[in-house]
């Protein structure tokens, strides 16, 4: 299987940056090789890039990605592992003559990937051949004791037509939950222990404060703030809860 | 004027449970390692790490929920609590605010009535208790004007016991800490170690006067750690609201203040408290967990005695006095120290004195918290049996259990080492004696003209001649017969 395979920013591999597209991660080198990395690196695929859609992917919450986008992904490569929490990826793949298989929610290890949105978080396969794309699949798929969401008994890997949950409710049900987990997961990003941190500050407010202005984009922000409304005590019922509410009814 | 306010408090108790690794990830939990010693990507807050929970914290939170009389909810889960602050490397805190472990628990505590009257029983109800993590700690160094982090306790599991607004007095809350810290110890929830930080707790306090059922407004004192220092912290935080009520000076708000030990007095943390909304939500790494009766009946029969059975136990069953029993059934190291070293010689007062005496005194010489006495329990009861079976005698004995407390040493191989055997041989003895007789005939006289307490030092001259090995029993026997046939 001489395939090439190229990894979304936000997968992690040993001593290698992983950026998540972030000028916020762009010093940051990972400890640790993700899961299917290791798997990949078990076999005789070949790791040959990497690239970044959006900044920590969340821009497809809020627009469609354009086709050339994914053209450009897979120049070099045949099959690219991509967490497509917002959905854009699979979208733009219909126009494009590619495809993106959506493995079921729990089936690919988490482990090494970095968070955006933890419930719907998932490694998939953006591909131009679908038996290439099932092929890598089924070696990066399977149970990983580092994923505490993984079931041991639970080997089924799907293909595209399986969705992820919630993928059909409504626009704005999606982006309050969305923004809401994306905020908690950005919380760590504060200039303290790896990451961007600003030159010229006072004190720690302004430290946090400066280090993620200057750091987070356009879209990152819009979520951020998005997720600290919804969740706030005052917004908390009319918002996330009742978007969650719809969620499990659904 | 105290005399027409009534005091209304209620307890947030945390205490570090006792696994061995963290609650998210395999890091130990232990203390007083190297700063950053036990940390790894996870609890550094480093991205990719999904939380892999700890099922040994869930048991212990279950069996917390058992010696507390809780209910325990059958599905739990865990959420996040957003705030920034940098020893909380992933912005979040998670614990359990919409479904904790266990809800609606209670225990008796016993406190002394005013004027010596008899100890009353009050009863204590337990609004929840959650599990959830610790932060890390946070060391300011004033000469670099630095603050340095140590992500050691980052992750360990915690568990907070919410009281209901139950107590009225501080004797009443010391209590309850003390019966708390028994029935977590001895079920090996927790060291409970408030010295160490591994129980710490929140009063929240406010006054009104007799007879009236509003509560009035109510402070917080974070980060109390020591039952002496929560007592003053009562005593002064009561008296500021009842000025404050009767002078007007300062007008009560609610907010969370600091307990300054040097000084005596709590400070306002205003600063912290401004707007503070944590945004709670339920945490979608973690699935929730399922607990049925099984499991709780699978733990329950695993859990050891509790200090009331053991104490019952040890009046009932083993004859022992109820002071012996009381001391050592109100602590889990010298309870664990008293059942092990009975399986080795079985004469439980014979260990109970051993404990009480020797190993006390010794500890208390080198300056060894009770909780920290790290001797075998085995090598006591072998001391124990030598100077019963009168291979060595008591004063040997304890020496010998302070080189086992000093380097850990073997009893028998120490003995024998440095010829510690006693002297049991009465020619040997006699001619000791003899000597001792004649290079002391005041003492002698004095002893025949009626004064028996110089018996004592000459038995001690004596002891001294054989290097403390003599058995005292037969010296005290051989000089009294000698001293009355030479009279």
């Amino acid at each position: 299987m001489p395939f090439n395979v190229i990894l979304e920013e936000s997968i992690m591999q040993k001593d290698i940056p992983a950026t998540a597209g972030s000028k916020m991660l762009e010093s940051f080198i990972s400890p640790i090789d993700a899961t299917v990395v290791t798997r990949l690196k078990a076999t005789d695929i070949k790791i040959v890039g990497r690239y970044a859609f959006s900044e920590f992917g969340i821009s497809g919450l809020f627009r469609e990605y354009q086709e050339k986008k994914l053209t450009k992904a897979l120049e070099n490569a045949d099959v690219m592992l991509c967490n497509d929490f917002t959905g854009a990826i699979a979208k733009a793949t219909k126009s494009c003559g590619m495809f993106y298989i959506q493995p079921k929610y729990g089936t690919v290890s988490r482990y090494g990937l970095i968070p955006s949105v933890c419930s719907l978080d998932q490694i998939g396969v953006l591909c131009k051949d679908l038996d290439v794309g099932q092929k890598v699949l089924e070696i990066i798929s399977g149970y990983d004791p580092k994923d505490g969401i993984m079931n041991p008994d639970e080997n089924a890997q799907a293909r595209d037509e399986e969705k992820p949950p919630h993928s059909d409710i409504q626009k704005q049900i999606k982006q309050i939950i969305c923004c809401a987990e994306f905020m908690g997961n950005m919380s760590r990003y504060d200039g303290v222990k790896y990451g961007y941190r600003a030159k010229d500050y006072k004190d720690l407010t302004e430290m946090y404060t400066k280090s993620r202005t200057e750091a987070f984009g356009e879209d990152v922000k819009l979520a951020i703030m998005i997720g600290a409304m919804v969740l706030s005590s005052e917004n908390y019922d009319r918002y996330y809860d009742k978007a969650r509410k719809l969620i499990i009814n659904d | 004027m105290m005399s027409n306010y009534e005091i209304v408090m209620g307890l947030e108790v945390h205490v570090e449970l006792a696994t061995k690794s963290k609650l998210f990830c395999s890091c130990s939990a232990a203390f007083g390692a190297d700063p950053n010693e036990n940390i790894c990507p996870a609890c550094m807050g480093m991205p990719g790490m999904p939380a892999i929970l700890n099922k040994h914290a869930v048991e212990l939170g279950i069996t917390a929920g058992l010696v507390t009389n809780s209910e325990i909810s059958p599905v739990i889960t865990f959420d996040k609590k957003n705030y920034f602050y940098p020893d909380l490397p992933t912005g979040y805190q998670i614990t359990q605010f919409f479904s904790p472990i266990c809800k609606n628990g209670w225990i008796d505590i016993e406190t002394k009535a005013e004027n010596n009257t008899p100890p009353s029983s009050t009863r204590i109800t337990i609004k929840q208790i959650h599990l959830e993590e610790d932060a890390g700690k946070l060391v300011h160094d004033a000469r670099a004007e630095t603050t340095l982090i140590d992500y050691n306790r980052t992750s360990v599991p915690l568990i907070e016991i919410v009281s209901n607004p139950d107590f009225r007095t501080s004797d009443e809350v010391t209590a309850y800490l003390e019966k708390l810290r028994l029935l977590l110890t001895f079920a090996d929830i927790s060291d409970c170690k408030m010295q160490e930080g591994s129980m710490r707790c929140d009063i929240n306090i406010s006054v009104r006067k007799k007879g009236e059922t509003k509560l009035g407004t109510r402070t917080e004192i974070k980060n109390m750690n020591s039952l002496k220092a929560i007592t003053r912290a009562i005593e002064y935080e009561s008296q500021r609201h009842i000025d404050a009520l009767e002078t007007g000076t300062e007008k009560l708000i609610q907010e969370t203040r600091r307990w300054d030990d040097e000084l005596g007095e709590t400070f306002s943390m205003r600063e912290k408290e401004e707007a503070e909304d944590y945004r709670y939500f339920p945490n979608p790494e973690i699935l929730p967990i399922f607990i049925d009766s099984m499991w709780i009946a699978e733990i329950s029969g695993k859990m050891s005695e509790p200090s009331h059975e053991k104490y019952d136990r040890m009046v009932n069953t083993l004859g022992l006095p109820e002071y012996d029993s009381k001391i050592i059934s109100s602590n889990r190291r010298l309870s664990q120290i008293f059942d092990e070293a009975l399986k080795h010689f079985n004469k439980p007062k014979e260990i109970s004195n051993w404990i009480l005496g020797e190993t006390l005194a010794i500890s208390k010489e080198l300056d060894i918290k009770d909780d920290d006495i790290s001797i075998e329990p085995k090598k006591l009861a072998i001391i124990a049996k030598l100077v019963d079976e009168g291979k060595i005698n008591r004063t040997v004995g304890k020496k010998v259990l302070y080189e086992v407390f000093k380097i850990n040493a073997d009893p028998e191989v120490y003995i024998e080492t440095n010829s510690l055997a006693m002297v049991s041989d009465t020619k040997l003895l006699e001619a000791v004696i003899q000597e001792v007789l004649s290079e002391n005939e005041k003492s002698v006289n004095e002893y025949r003209s009626g004064s028996e307490k110089v018996l004592g030092f000459l038995v001690g001259q004596v002891m001294k001649k054989t290097a403390g090995k003599a058995d005292a029993r037969l010296v005290n026997k051989l000089l009294h017969n000698l001293l009355i046939i030479n009279k």
